[in-house]
């Protein structure tokens, strides 16, 4: 259907038109016919004249005044509109009158008219002609006009219906076409009926729809193509899964990681490693051939899709594949060995969904790396069941936020020369319904890789800090609180920003507050967490590096962070009275420390002998179960009563006996 | 402004008519219209140098216009010589002047006729009024041929000429003036077949009672007419090549000279 605006419009300037083209043909045939009027007029009276003048002077000049009666009677009675004659001699004298019967001196034109002959005055003639006949004629002619009028209007009406006839179908062709083109019916074309502008549009429109086809065309190519291998992508592969899925048809989904690849892109270039993922993207492709489909997953992982027909021999076709990967190869003047660690599934016999399925290849490809790389793995029941319970794993962590499953416990650091309480190191805890306690060292790793961390840094924030208010505020006035923070959430730029917004939610001071953070969390993106640090230790917060000695120990971070402690290791505290290399790092840190002007504390203290050898070695302060196990914000109190009892070189020396 | 020209109109006309205009009448050898064509210059020209009112005047035919003369319709006249002659005789009007050219009787036929003599033709002969000086003329000669012919007479010379081509009749007859004009304006389609000995041109002549107020101021200025770009003009178009005074002897000779045709005139 044309829009009911179009038409309107289409409708209005039809009538404007119409409107326009009769005012004009009305006020040109006016003046035309007035033009003309005058004209006719003009010329009545001359030929009046001419023949007055003609048939009246002989008569006249030969005095034969009952011919000139005659002359005038045939005149007036042939002449329409005449309604008075008089004729003078040359001297002036009436010699002839005539009057019409019905005389109406309105409405006439009074002629005096000189009978003359080549200038040569010979007598008079008056006469009155009525302009009745040119005012019939002017009404007739209007009348005509207004006929002419009507027809043209008529006419007007007419082809302007067509007209707009002939515009609503062209038009309503053309949306139909744009609709079933909309509708990704490419094929529609507009039919060219006519060389007009019509036609024209029905080219562009038939091009539009041919360019469009073949850019949909384009984007669905580029939609499921990785666009720097030309593999079939993620969602190409699930379109190729699903489609063997819902025929049934068996199939291995092999889940390729190249080991090493890494290091290669590391060391020779992004550029490098694409060119490197290309050549493998067709040694994969000739070695899968027609049997299968091989798609880029991602970075450098590929999946295979290789169709079960009778007669594949599966276990020997992968160990094809490995020896494959593994052969070297030349490229750019460079001499590579790379591999692959790869997870094998059936469908259907190890799962029936394409999700499912990835998910087991991935689980079993990271099992072959781990198993030593350039191999591969088949997925087996305890792989299913460890993915499988990391699913639910993941998935009720998610939830323990909302349903307030997480619990801080407080384990105390006291100080090595007195024994004082110094501050609690905030530990969460997952008391799940079902499951009961869930270790951190289950659901602190999933909360990292499922990026479900941060939530969890956010909440341990907030909640210890308004603990610690509490605390604060009812108890310890000069209480701190230790706060572990992840590499995700140290990465973020808004970071200081969230902590002061915490600190000052609970009107807390900066220095009650310590944050605590590993060395990898660091080094994940050196210059925005040193920015952050930098803000956090200007603003007042206390800063110390947690598990000091298990990663990379880099003196360069412990000299650029702005630091004010550092944990050493628990490892090296615990064999701290038996292995002299431990005792040995412990007295070697703690004593750079105190060089950089930093606290040392150690952690995972658990007996009084090794409490004696940290304090010999100089560390600070000491924390573990033989102070204290992490306890909830309910048992610290007491707690507290029961430390102060106990005198720190008597505790010290009790132990020892 | 229409009454303002009635006023005017009748403001003129009462003015005009406190002085009596001098009638002029034009012997009518042609019609109406050409006939002032040719002598409407003399109206201007008269009223200009007698300071009178003229009115120019003619008559349907010859015969009228010899019936107005002799009942004195007419002040002055401008007539074939017979006519005029002939009003002198009566006694009413004073011979004043002559034109100075020599009329004719001209006979034509039209230009494919199958005879080129008189003698030869036969028919009818349409010519002007039986009372013109060449239809006097040219049934003399016509009978001097001693064929019979058949004759028609028309109101004027143009007439008779027309007629004659549009094939009524075989002849026709008309007099110089009109013979002149044919030359000119029908070039081509008529043959002229015989032409009599000269006559006299055209009389003037002024009414017996008022020749003595009018006779030396009228001979004066149709004289000097001659003189004048009007009436150079006009003596070319009608063929009068000038006027001149009559010698006293005049009305004898031109008696003598017509003698010849009195049986045709009665």
């Amino acid at each position: 259907m044309m829009s009911s605006g179009l038409q309107r419009r289409l409708r209005w300037v039809l009538l404007v038109l119409l409107v326009s083209v009769a005012a004009v043909l009305w006020l040109g045939k006016t003046w035309v016919l007035e033009h003309e009027l005058v004209k006719e007029r003009a010329q009545l009276i001359s030929q009046i004249d001419a023949l007055m003048t003609a048939a009246v002077l002989p008569p006249l000049v030969t005095e034969d005044y009952a011919l000139l009666q005659e002359v005038v009677n045939s005149l007036t009675t042939r002449q329409q509109g005449l309604k008075e004659v008089a004729v003078y001699d040359q001297r002036g004298q009436l010699v002839h009158e005539w009057k019409a019967p019905d005389l109406d001196h309105s409405r006439v034109e009074h002629v005096w008219l000189d009978l003359s002959i080549n200038g040569v005055l010979l007598g008079k003639l008056e006469y009155d002609l009525s302009l009745e006949q040119v005012t019939r004629a002017r009404m007739l002619m209007n009348a005509q006009l207004v006929l002419v009028l009507l027809l043209v209007l008529l006419s007007a009406v007419l082809v302007g219906a067509m007209v707009h006839r002939y515009l609503r179908q062209r038009l309503q062709a053309a949306t139909r076409v744009a609709q079933a083109i909309a509708r990704g019916e490419h094929q529609a074309r507009l039919q060219i009926e006519a060389k007009d502008e019509f036609a024209d549009l029905s080219v562009a429109v038939n091009d539009m729809a041919s360019a469009i086809a073949e850019r949909e065309q384009s984007l669905r190519y580029s939609a499921e193509h990785d666009a720097l291998t030309g593999l079939p992508n993620r969602v190409a592969l699930q379109v190729q899964m699903d489609r063997r899925v819902a025929c049934n048809t068996p199939f291995l989904l092999v889940f390729l990681d190249l080991d090493g690849f890494k290091q290669l892109n590391d060391g020779l270039g992004h550029g490098f490693g694409d060119r490197v993922l290309v050549s493998m993207a067709g040694l994969l492709v000739q070695q899968v051939g027609e049997q299968g489909v091989v798609a880029r997953f991602g970075g450098d992982e590929f999946v295979v899709l290789l169709d079960r027909h009778e007669g594949l021999r599966e276990e020997a076709w992968l160990k094809q594949l490995v020896l494959q990967l593994t052969r070297p190869f030349t490229l750019d003047e460079h001499e590579l060995v790379l591999g692959g660690s790869l997870g094998v599934v059936r469908y259907p016999e190890d799962a029936r969904d394409g999700e499912t399925l990835l998910r087991y290849a991935d689980a079993a490809m990271y099992a072959a790396k781990a198993a030593g790389r350039n191999q591969y793995r088949f997925v087996d029941a305890s792989l299913i069941a460890r993915v499988e319970d990391r699913a639910r794993l993941e998935a009720a962590l998610r939830l323990a936020v909302e349903r307030e499953e997480l619990v801080l416990y407080f384990q105390p650091i006291v100080s090595a020369h007195n024994g004082q309480l110094m501050s609690f190191e905030t530990l969460v805890r997952w008391q799940h319904p079902e499951w009961g306690m869930v270790s951190p060292a289950r659901f602190i790793p999933v909360a990292e890789e499922t990026g479900l961390i941060r939530a969890l840094d956010a909440w341990v924030l907030r909640a210890a800090c308004a603990q610690l208010a509490d605390w604060r505020r009812e108890r310890w006035p000069m209480l701190r609180l230790s706060v572990n923070v992840s590499a995700d959430e140290l990465a973020q730029p808004d970071y200081f920003q969230t902590v002061v917004a915490v600190l000052a939610l609970n009107d807390l001071p900066a220095e009650a507050l310590v944050l605590e953070m590993t060395e990898s969390a660091v080094m994940t993106q050196p210059e925005q967490v040193t920015l952050t640090l930098q803000q956090l230790r200007t603003y007042g917060v206390v800063l110390a590096m947690d598990d000091f000695g298990t990663g990379y120990s880099s003196l360069s971070y412990l000299k650029q962070l702005p630091l004010h402690k550092v944990k050493i290791d628990q490892s090296f505290v615990r064999d701290v009275l038996s292995d002299d290399k431990d005792a040995l790092f412990v007295q070697l840190v703690t004593d750079l420390a105190h060089r950089l002007s930093l606290t040392v504390v150690a952690e995972g203290v658990e007996s009084a002998g090794q409490a004696r050898a940290l304090i010999a070695s100089g560390c600070d302060k000491l924390q573990g179960f033989w102070l204290a196990r992490p306890m909830p914000a309910d048992q610290v109190e007491a707690w507290m009563v029961r430390w102060r009892e106990l005198d720190w070189q008597t505790r010290l020396q009790e132990e020892e006996a | 402004m229409r009454w303002l020209a009635l006023m005017l109109v009748v403001w003129g006309g009462l003015a005009w008519s406190e002085v009596p205009a001098l009638r002029v009448g034009i012997f009518p050898y042609q019609d109406a219209l050409a006939l002032m064509r040719q002598h409407g210059a003399l109206k201007p020209y008269l009223e200009k140098s007698l300071g009178v009112q003229v009115q120019l005047l003619t008559a349907p035919d010859f015969d009228a216009f010899q019936s107005r003369t002799l009942a004195g319709d007419y002040d002055v006249v401008l007539t074939a010589p017979h006519l005029g002659v002939a009003a002198a005789l009566a006694g009413s009007w004073q011979l004043l002047a002559r034109s100075q050219n020599k009329s004719a009787a001209y006979i034509l036929a039209r230009a494919d006729a199958r005879f080129e003599r008189l003698e030869e033709a036969g028919g009818l002969v349409i010519m002007p009024p039986s009372s013109a000086m060449v239809s006097i003329v040219a049934r003399h000669m016509l009978a001097q041929t001693g064929k019979p012919f058949m004759i028609s007479y028309q109101r004027s010379h143009m007439d008779a000429f027309l007629q004659m081509l549009q094939g009524r009749s075989s002849l026709a007859v008309v007099g110089v003036a009109v013979f002149r004009r044919i030359e000119q304006e029908y070039p081509g389609q008529y043959r002229l077949v015989a032409e009599s000995s000269p006559l006299p041109g055209f009389l003037w002549l002024v009414r017996q009672e008022l020749a003595n107020r009018w006779e030396m101021p009228l001979l004066r200025v149709l004289e000097q007419f001659g003189r004048t770009a009007e009436g150079k003009v006009y003596f070319e178009q009608t063929g009068l090549v000038g006027f001149e005074s009559v010698p006293d002897t005049m009305l004898p000779e031109f008696a003598a000279m017509l003698a010849p045709f009195r049986e045709e005139a009665r």
